[in-house]
């Protein structure tokens, strides 16, 4: 294989000096990861900083009877033993539900299960030591009788009359219902040539992060601040949470982000054991560590992505595609998470299934249930996989049924590339996308007429070769409509402030953070290329609610399509202030001037 | 290198890490790993598994690539330890370093340290490896951002220059 040529492109007649958009630059950050010199929430230690582990239930279903901590208390080391119904004292319960999801519902849930813990591997007690080693010595003398209830594991009889309900105050087991009925479905079917139905399994997966996650909440009673370092991909929307269950104003807490070890989506929630460290640091008037373990997090990172689909498309001879039907059933738990929901996946599922092609009939049923099972939530390209592995699955079955090759049956139906700006069945705006180029493209990269000979030819001498296509639309930097217009207080905009320091340098504050995925490095293509100075001398300041701009994070690829946008808008502007007052110096119209490598110099000159 | 001087639940060690001579008190059941990050605030090796699995705690000791979280600090006694602070100070991998920065062989960088090490101990053990080869011995460190293409790149890229052969 061949390696990447290292040299830079080569200038085009487009590129004006401090051109760094579209260009592959070192990122800022990596040489302090490269030489062990990064700073992860792992790697904190505080003055008086103590660590907490929690006993974890065994079973998926139980009601705590009772709770003895009198031997774990004489634990060499051990600070305090705090139960859930103590900490309920300092922190409030939530409910991970939105307004607009009509109809979602879930229960309380609390930092520390109070009388019955619903999933094996929540937190039934906290036991805070000196050492984490000694916190685990201490969970182990915790005595905790149980009576293990009945658990609802499987989604297709969690919604049956005589299965027990979980949350008895809601009814039954159904977290969320959607349905959608598009153009005339049954007709679209009717006037099929061949309709093809079959389900689809999808199992439980997490992001399984190298670094797990991990917190450090500092409560300092003298200054009436809670200070919390978190690996999280949105500082202020954490900061708005601990505010509101701790009974706090935003400004009385700062979260800290700095280097995280891996995000993919499970960093973006709220955890009960996180807030329960946090409370525990507000209740012990001192800084408080959690780093979860690999085996903790298996049971307590979100899961995602278990669903069953039944789908059914109908076609054509001449390869239309006339109806998409599907019936989603995803089992999330016992708690819908907070403060995104449970009911994200399944929605996007409805959302884009079938997104990608003209088909004006489409029904979908979604229904998100209650079960005995770690928490599932939004992770990495949330509900794209399965949407696209189920309409492209569906595709393929019509193709090889009415026998037409399958990346033709995609060129008849994908929406047409002048038909831009449109709309889908589920009702997607779609603007300026190109699925025919790009398939057309494909086409030819790959020599697909050669391929399929190729296939035709080994498929004689017994060698089975497979050739498969998927065409998807990806929903990135989102707005308003996801979270903030449901209640939830997460920023859809971002914010960036940029200042000049004496000696020409920029300083670049982000409401953005950085998790590996180069954010730091996009901020500071983005201002160094606005305001014309070369990318060593911009400093990017990101992850600390105390000295950003109140923002979104770094979640849905909007890093840099918001954050980064915010920043070239405010380097613009600092340029512009800077033009200015350069023009009334040099008496010289601003628009006479420009800045080149952090130099005010004539726009004219080469 | 031997077992450290037990006095109940401690041990006395005196080793040798970064090239500086450390004599400690530890508690037995203390892993290597975390006796460099608790106690020696070496906070470059990292624990992602606790398991010898992923490959994140990785360190040299006696010039061997090993796992911190499956040796004792213990086991320590009279040893000579390496961590990414040591190798990256002493410029020792600096090659390896700007390869990955060019290629962004990493990603969250929380693997990094580990990663590079084990590529450090591959590379120095002669001849220009196989990307085969490269594959095999970085496998016992986990990379969950890059899939692992740019970094197989800059090994292999490193092994050329140091092997003074153009590729």
């Amino acid at each position: 294989m061949k390696i990447v040529d290292d040299s830079p492109p080569v200038l085009t007649a487009l590129d004006r000096p401090n051109s760094y958009i579209g260009r592959s630059v070192p990122r800022p950050n990596l040489k302090r990861l490269m030489q062990g010199r990064a700073q992860y929430v792992s790697d904190v230690v505080l003055p008086r900083m103590a660590h907490v582990a929690f006993v974890r239930s065994p079973y998926a279903h139980a009601r705590i009877r009772s709770i003895d901590a009198a031997v774990a208390k004489k634990s060499p080391g051990v600070i305090a033993v705090v139960t859930g119904a103590e900490l309920a004292d300092v922190i409030t319960p939530w409910v991970g539900v939105l307004t607009h999801l009509k109809g979602i519902k879930s229960a309380p849930q609390n930092a520390i299960a109070v009388d019955r813990a619903c999933w094996a591997g929540e937190a039934v007690c906290a036991v805070v030591a000196r050492t984490r080693a000694e916190a685990e010595d201490g969970c182990v003398l915790v005595q905790v009788d149980y009576e293990e209830l009945p658990a609802v594991t499987d989604p297709e009889t969690a919604l049956d009359p005589k299965t027990l309900v979980i949350h008895p105050s809601l009814g039954d087991n159904l977290t969320f219902e959607r349905t959608l009925n598009a153009g005339d479905v049954d007709k679209g079917f009717a006037e099929a040539d061949a309709v093809v139905e079959t389900t689809f399994m999808f199992g439980r997966h997490t992001g399984v992060t190298n670094e797990p996650r991990s917190i450090v909440a500092d409560w300092n009673p003298g200054d009436q601040r809670l200070t919390v370092y978190q690996g999280t991909q949105a500082p202020h929307m954490m900061q708005n949470l601990f505010a509101k269950h701790l009974g706090l104003a935003e400004h009385q807490v700062r979260v800290v982000t700095k280097d995280v070890g891996g995000s993919f989506g499970i960093k973006v929630h709220t955890y009960a054991d996180e807030m329960a460290a946090v409370a525990l640091s507000k209740l012990l008037k001192r800084p408080i560590k959690f780093v979860a373990d690999r085996l903790e997090s298996f049971v307590t990172d979100i899961h995602a992505r278990d669903h069953r689909v039944t789908a059914k498309i109908g076609v054509k001879n001449d390869g239309t595609i006339t109806a998409f039907e599907i019936d989603d059933l995803t089992g999330i738990g016992p708690y819908s998470v907070y403060p995104r929901t449970s009911g994200i996946e399944a929605n996007q599922i409805v959302n884009l299934t079938g997104a990608p092609y003209t088909c004006p009939s489409y029904r979908a049923r979604a229904r998100v249930v209650f079960q005995n099972k770690n928490v599932m939530c939004q992770y990495r390209a949330v509900g794209h996989p399965i949407a696209v592995a189920v309409t492209e699955g569906l595709v393929e079955l019509a193709a090889a049924k009415i026998g037409m090759d399958p990346l033709e049956l995609r060129r008849r139906n994908l929406f047409p590339d002048e038909s831009h700006p449109a709309e889908t069945a589920a009702g997607l705006k779609l603007e300026k996308l190109s699925h025919h180029e790009a398939l057309a493209q494909l086409d030819t990269m790959m020599n697909y007429a050669g391929l399929r000979a190729e296939q035709e030819k080994l498929r004689k001498l017994g060698i089975h070769r497979g050739l498969g296509f998927a065409s998807f639309i990806e929903v990135t930097n989102p707005s308003a409509a996801f979270y903030g217009v449901g209640g939830a207080k997460i920023s859809a905009q971002d914010g960036a402030t940029v200042r000049l320091d004496a000696q020409g340098s920029i300083f670049c504050h982000t409401g953005v953070s950085e998790q590996g995925q180069g954010a730091e490095a996009v901020i500071a293509q983005c201002v160094a290329t606005s305001f014309g100075v070369s990318l060593d001398r911009v400093r990017v300041v990101m992850g600390d609610t105390d000295n950003t701009p109140y923002g979104g994070g770094t979640w849905a690829s909007r890093a840099a399509g918001i954050g980064g946008e915010a920043a070239w808008q405010a380097g613009k502007a600092l340029r512009q202030n800077v033009l200015a007052v350069a023009g009334s110096i040099l008496q010289a119209k601003p628009d006479a001037l420009d800045i080149r490598n952090g130099l005010v110099v004539d726009a004219r000159s080469a | 290198m031997t077992g450290g001087l037990m006095t109940g639940r401690q041990c006395a060690i005196a080793l040798t890490v970064n090239g500086e001579s450390v004599a400690e008190t530890v508690e037995a059941r203390q892993s290597l790993v975390d006796f460099l990050r608790e106690r020696l605030v070496l906070t470059g090796s990292h624990v992602g598994c606790e398991h010898g699995v992923c490959g994140a705690c990785t360190v040299r000791v006696n010039g061997l690539v090993v796992r911190g979280c499956l040796m004792l600090a213990a086991q320590c006694d009279g040893a000579t330890v390496e961590t990414i602070e040591g190798v990256s100070d002493s410029g020792e991998i600096v090659d390896l370093q700007d390869a990955f920065e060019k290629r962004n062989a990493l990603q969250c960088g929380f693997c990094t340290p580990g990663m590079l090490l084990s590529a450090q101990e591959l590379l120095t053990s002669g001849g220009i490896p196989s990307r085969q080869e490269i594959r095999e011995h970085i496998s016992g460190n986990y990379c969950r951002c890059t899939g692992y293409q740019a970094i197989v790149d800059a090994i292999e890229s490193v092994a050329h220059q140091r092997a003074g052969t153009r590729k």
